[in-house]
């Protein structure tokens, strides 16, 4: 599988530099294929042939529907010459309304499915655990990114300027795609899986940030769509930083313990304290809290959200604070959702032998862990100059940029008028930094500093088995019994022996994947009862074939006289 | 009045809701009990239960983490700032540019993040099951609570709290549906974020029923009275943020003298009181509900909240 | 691809740095298939391609905010040749790419990504036996210490 690192890689930085569609489309094979290749790297495991299958068939679909959006972009210029290929003629003559129509929803299709929208992501909460550690960080953080550039280059760029409503589908579809990942993400017991669930919500995020880019440019307001805009690629780098370091510390875990089941794993923190404490700051940041970055770009969303009464047009006003409800409730969940990730692996006691015999990172890794770990801070802390970097590609995309951020005082950013928001997260963490030294020093000099180790408390009754903890599944119980019947029609079933029968009492869970029970599953039948019928025509005698070749011919010579 | 004056107002607000936080818990206490017809601690007695927690030494459990040490003060922190970022007296303060009404949420939420990483340190049950209903909680009520600040922008147009209270106290905003609806919100909000009946209990030591408690079951000494201060801190928030978007009289405007500032004070003093007793009343008149129920109760309060904004959207006077 | 082989002025140094790092890339993917079955060539693979993404990430910063340059290579269709393009837009997706890469590829060098155990949705293997089924992977990477902690 060695061969296929830096050709993923080279595929990835190729589609970004493409400036015409065969070299798009050959970077974006080129970074499929490649990805697909170290999806099967542990091809001994049948669990990892079936993901790389079902990945191999998304990225088909999704190559084949960019194909036909660049097809659309590209027809319609003077000439038949392969020149119209390139993207500088697409943009010379914009598409007619129609055909931008059809590419903004193949667009959606094509990038949507590699980027893991709901319900095109089916695939990946297979394929991106599968892979290698270091590969699955490549592919939710940055190739889930590559896809939301595939689809910024096509819809802002090359579909020439929007219509009114080109936001709210994309709307429609992020809302939903953030709540649903988080909640995926909170029925996972596999430490790698909640990790490839939780992109799925931060790709939600980041295309609700595109389309509220789109809406308000459509509409008018290029500033707010500016803001917009920037919100999302500010998301695109938090999430590429963060789900990294997440993926990382998972790998982490994994070579230490050799799990990476939740339920096998537990007390890692005192094993891998360094491990643990950059785990720690992604966890935070992804859950959006300040003064971390992921809480910035969420902030620029809410703030460009909360500028949509200006819109004229009532669908988009109605649809735009639903969409900010949901985007609430996701970032709610996803606190929820780290906290339970965090908590059941590195805090609590070991629950196998593995987990008690961890032993820290190794170097490299650990200091690939605090880099990024930095980074998260320091976005979060400096957002004023990460955004005023991101204007030089907002700007050509919506027609103005964000006012400067960088310059002013005391670091804060004002999106967009001082006395209608600000925010300063230097300061923030400044102040959190000294009120916590301020409580500490006061406990030191005036509190108790005794401190006795004994054995824990648990209201008295200490010493029960590790096993005993809450675990992945009981934490999300709670979650799973109010969000989870509708939605995934969780069930839980519990088999109690008879009184005085000595049998062990069991609980089973049970929950599906609404996209796939009702969108794959049949499609998916339905082939299967397709090729089950074309199947007799294998075996026909040497009279029937001919017949057959020669009705197809008379049947197309029929459709071609007719078509003249 | 320059920078040093606004740096002083500044800190008089972070030392006054330090100082007055068990203050206002001993308030409410003190009116439960009296409404039940016992005669109650002094109001002072969480002042001298917050000095014997101090004085005590800290019993750690075995196998506690670093992070158990250090959380109390991340929470004690995160809480505090954001109770110091909410006008109680005066509006436009120094630093009141440096977070919104989102960060303050926000910043809730990170010492809720905390408090639930901690409770599961230990690895004990109960931390665990405390933990788990925490979040569960807290992922609906903050949207909730994030529904009814979209409420206060829109008629606000601003998320910066003092100019919110500014608006709402000089531009004759009036009765409107939309803000009766997130006052409504906001006290559900505030209900379950701070842990009072029907949600949690806060006196509760029954194992089954209780969410902070549960959370908190391992800390002792300095460490228990830091979070116990938090929690006191958040409730002093919460009832400040009410008083100062729907009840803003009395604050005193930026750049105020100091007589406005002292009748600030009191106009504040005044509006805790009242909160005070309306909670304590609230919470004796009403039962606890089943730790299922709850979702039910928040959902209501996250539609509130979602109507009063879609109120806002359909007109800008409802 | 070498450099040479550039057929349009209208290209800036940026770009053309760029285009050299996905050639190096692609001829690393080559040059590993031999490596792979070499005692430290994972390790060399990864650390080169760490070095790549430090000069793609830091090519990309530097060209944000810059103009945009363009170059035809001449493999590709024909009449149209192979288009590249750097704007801002790319150059924050290279950074992503970029980032990514660099922080993935010493990550990498940590510990062999063939012997880590992977499998979607763990095995059965119970806990202690950990260094078995690593040990039963192991073909795919020999470069990997015997006494490797699993």
């Amino acid at each position: 599988m060695l061969p296929f690192y830096p050709a993923f890689l080279a595929g990835m930085m190729l589609v970004v530099l493409a400036d015409d569609a065969f070299t798009f489309l050959f970077g974006w094979e080129f970074m499929s294929l490649a990805s697909f290749a170290l999806v099967v790297s542990h091809h001994g495991v049948a669990e990892n042939v079936r993901a790389g299958l079902v990945y191999l068939m998304m990225a088909a679909f999704g190559t084949l529907a960019l194909m036909l959006a660049f097809g659309l972009l590209a027809a319609g210029g003077e000439g038949v010459s392969l020149q119209a290929l390139s993207f500088s003629a697409m943009r010379a003559h914009g598409p007619t309304p129609l055909a931008a129509a059809v590419v903004l929803g193949l667009a959606l299709l094509g990038a949507g499915s590699k980027a893991g929208l709901v319900p095109l992501h089916v695939w990946l909460p297979l394929a991106h655990p599968a892979a290698p550690s270091h590969v699955s960080a490549l592919m939710s953080g940055v190739m889930t990114k590559v896809a939301v550039y595939g689809f910024i280059r096509i819809v802002f760029d090359l579909a020439g300027p929007p219509a009114w409503w080109w936001g709210v589908p994309v709307l429609l579809v992020a809302g939903p795609t953030a709540v649903a990942g988080v909640l995926y993400a909170l029925m996972q017991t596999d430490v790698k899986r909640v990790l490839a669930c939780s992109t799925i919500e931060n790709i939600g995020i980041i295309f609700v940030g595109l389309g509220l880019a789109l809406a308000f440019e459509a509409n008018g307001a290029p500033a707010v769509a500016a803001l917009a805009l920037t919100a999302a690629l500010f998301h695109v780098v938090n999430h590429a930083l963060f789900k990294s370091l997440l993926f990382f510390g998972a790998g982490a875990v994994l070579v230490a313990t050799g799990e990476k089941r939740m339920g096998m794993l537990g007390g890692l923190i005192h094993a891998m304290p360094q491990t643990a404490l950059a785990m720690l700051v992604g966890a935070a940041a992804i859950s959006a809290l300040p003064p971390l970055n992921g809480f910035v770009s969420e902030w620029l969303t809410f703030q460009a959200i909360l500028l949509s009464p200006d819109l004229p047009v009532w669908g988009l006003k109605m649809l735009i604070p639903a969409v900010g409800a949901l985007l609430a409730l996701a970032a709610a969940l996803a606190a929820a959702c780290f906290v339970r990730l965090y908590g059941i692996v590195f805090l609590g006691r070991p629950r196998s032998a593995a987990a008690s015999q961890a032993r820290e990172a190794d170097g490299f890794t650990r200091t690939a862990m605090a880099s990024l770990a930095v980074l998260c801070l320091a976005a979060g802390i400096l957002p004023g100059p990460v955004i005023d970097a991101l204007q030089g590609a907002v700007a050509p995309l919506v027609g103005v940029r964000m006012t400067g951020q960088g310059h002013l005082a005391w670091l804060s950013i004002i999106p967009v008028a001082e006395g209608r928001s600000s925010y300063n997260g230097f300061l923030v963490f400044v102040f959190i930094a000294l009120s916590a030294s301020l409580a500490a020093l006061a406990v030191h000099a005036f509190g108790s500093r005794a401190v006795r180790r004994a054995p824990a408390w648990d209201c008295g009754f200490p010493g029960d088995d590790p096993l005993a903890q809450y675990s992945a599944e009981s934490f999300a119980q709670p979650l799973r019994r109010v969000f989870g019947r509708s939605l995934f029609a969780a069930r839980e079933t519990v088999t109690m022996p008879p009184p005085g029968d000595m049998a062990p009492a069991r609980l089973s869970v049970s929950e599906r994947d609404p996209a796939w029970a009702f969108l794959f599953a049949p499609l998916g039948r339905a082939v299967s009862a397709l090729s089950g019928r074309a199947n007799a025509i294998a075996h026909l005698n040497i009279r029937n074939y001919l017949a057959l070749v020669f009705g197809a011919l008379v049947l197309l010579l029929v459709v071609l006289a007719l078509w003249a | 009045m320059g920078l040093t004056g606004g740096l002083l107002i500044q800190s008089a607000q972070m030392a006054l809701v330090l100082a007055l936080a068990p203050l206002l818990t001993g308030v409410v206490r003190k009116a439960k009990a009296r409404l039940q017809r016992r005669q109650g601690a002094s109001v002072l007695q969480p002042y001298r239960d917050l000095a014997r927690l101090f004085r005590k030494e800290a019993v750690l459990a075995e196998n506690a983490s670093p992070l158990f040490r250090a959380a109390p003060y991340v929470i004690f922190a995160a809480t505090w700032v954001a109770a110091a970022l909410v006008p109680t007296f005066a509006t436009g303060l120094v630093f009141s540019w440096t977070a919104d009404l989102i960060v303050i949420t926000a910043l809730l939420a990170s010492a809720r993040f905390f408090l639930a990483l901690a409770g599961m340190d230990v690895g004990t049950s109960f931390g665990g099951i405390g933990s788990s209903r925490e979040m569960m909680i807290s992922s609906l009520a903050e949207p909730a609570m994030l529904m009814l600040v979209f409420t206060l922008a829109l008629v606000a147009r601003s998320t910066q709290l003092s100019t919110v209270a500014q608006v709402m106290l000089t531009s004759g905003v009036g009765l409107r549906v939309s803000l009766a609806l997130a006052l409504v919100a906001l006290v559900m909000v505030a209900v379950a974020e701070n842990g009072r009946i029907p949600i949690d209990n806060p006196s509760t030591h029954l194992e089954l029923t209780m969410v902070h408690e549960a959370m908190v079951l391992e800390y002792s000494g300095p460490h228990l009275a830091m979070i116990e201060l938090a929690g006191q801190l958040k409730l002093v928030l919460y009832l400040s943020l009410i008083g100062c978007v729907f009840v803003p009289w009395g604050l005193a405007p930026a750049g105020a003298s100091v007589l406005a500032l002292a009748a600030g004070v009191l106009a504040w003093a005044a509006k805790m009181a009242v909160g005070a007793l309306l909670l304590a009343l609230f919470e004796t008149s009403i039962a606890k509900m089943r730790v299922f129920r709850v979702p039910d109760f928040l959902g209501a309060a996250l539609m509130l909240g979602l109507l009063g904004t879609l109120l806002l959207f359909v007109s800008r006077s409802l | 691809m070498p450099a040479s082989a550039i057929t349009s002025a209208a290209s800036a140094p940026a770009l053309q740095l760029l285009v050299a790092g996905i050639v190096a890339l692609v001829l690393l993917a080559a040059g590993a298939v031999p490596l792979a079955r070499k005692a430290g060539g994972s390790a060399l693979v990864y650390g080169a391609a760490a070095a790549i993404c430090v000069l793609v990430l830091g090519t990309a910063l530097s060209s944000l905010g810059g103009a945009p340059a363009s170059l035809i290579l001449p493999p590709g269709l024909p009449e149209l040749g192979g288009r590249l393009r750097l704007d801002a837009l790319a150059a924050v997706g290279l950074d992503g790419d970029g980032l990514g890469g660099a922080a993935a590829s010493p990550f990498a060098l940590g510990f062999p990504p063939g012997c880590a155990p992977g499998g979607a949705g763990g095995g059965a293997s119970p806990p202690g036996a950990m260094p078995a089924t690593s040990r039963r992977r192991n073909g795919c990477c020999p470069s990997i210490p015997p006494s490797w902690p699993a």
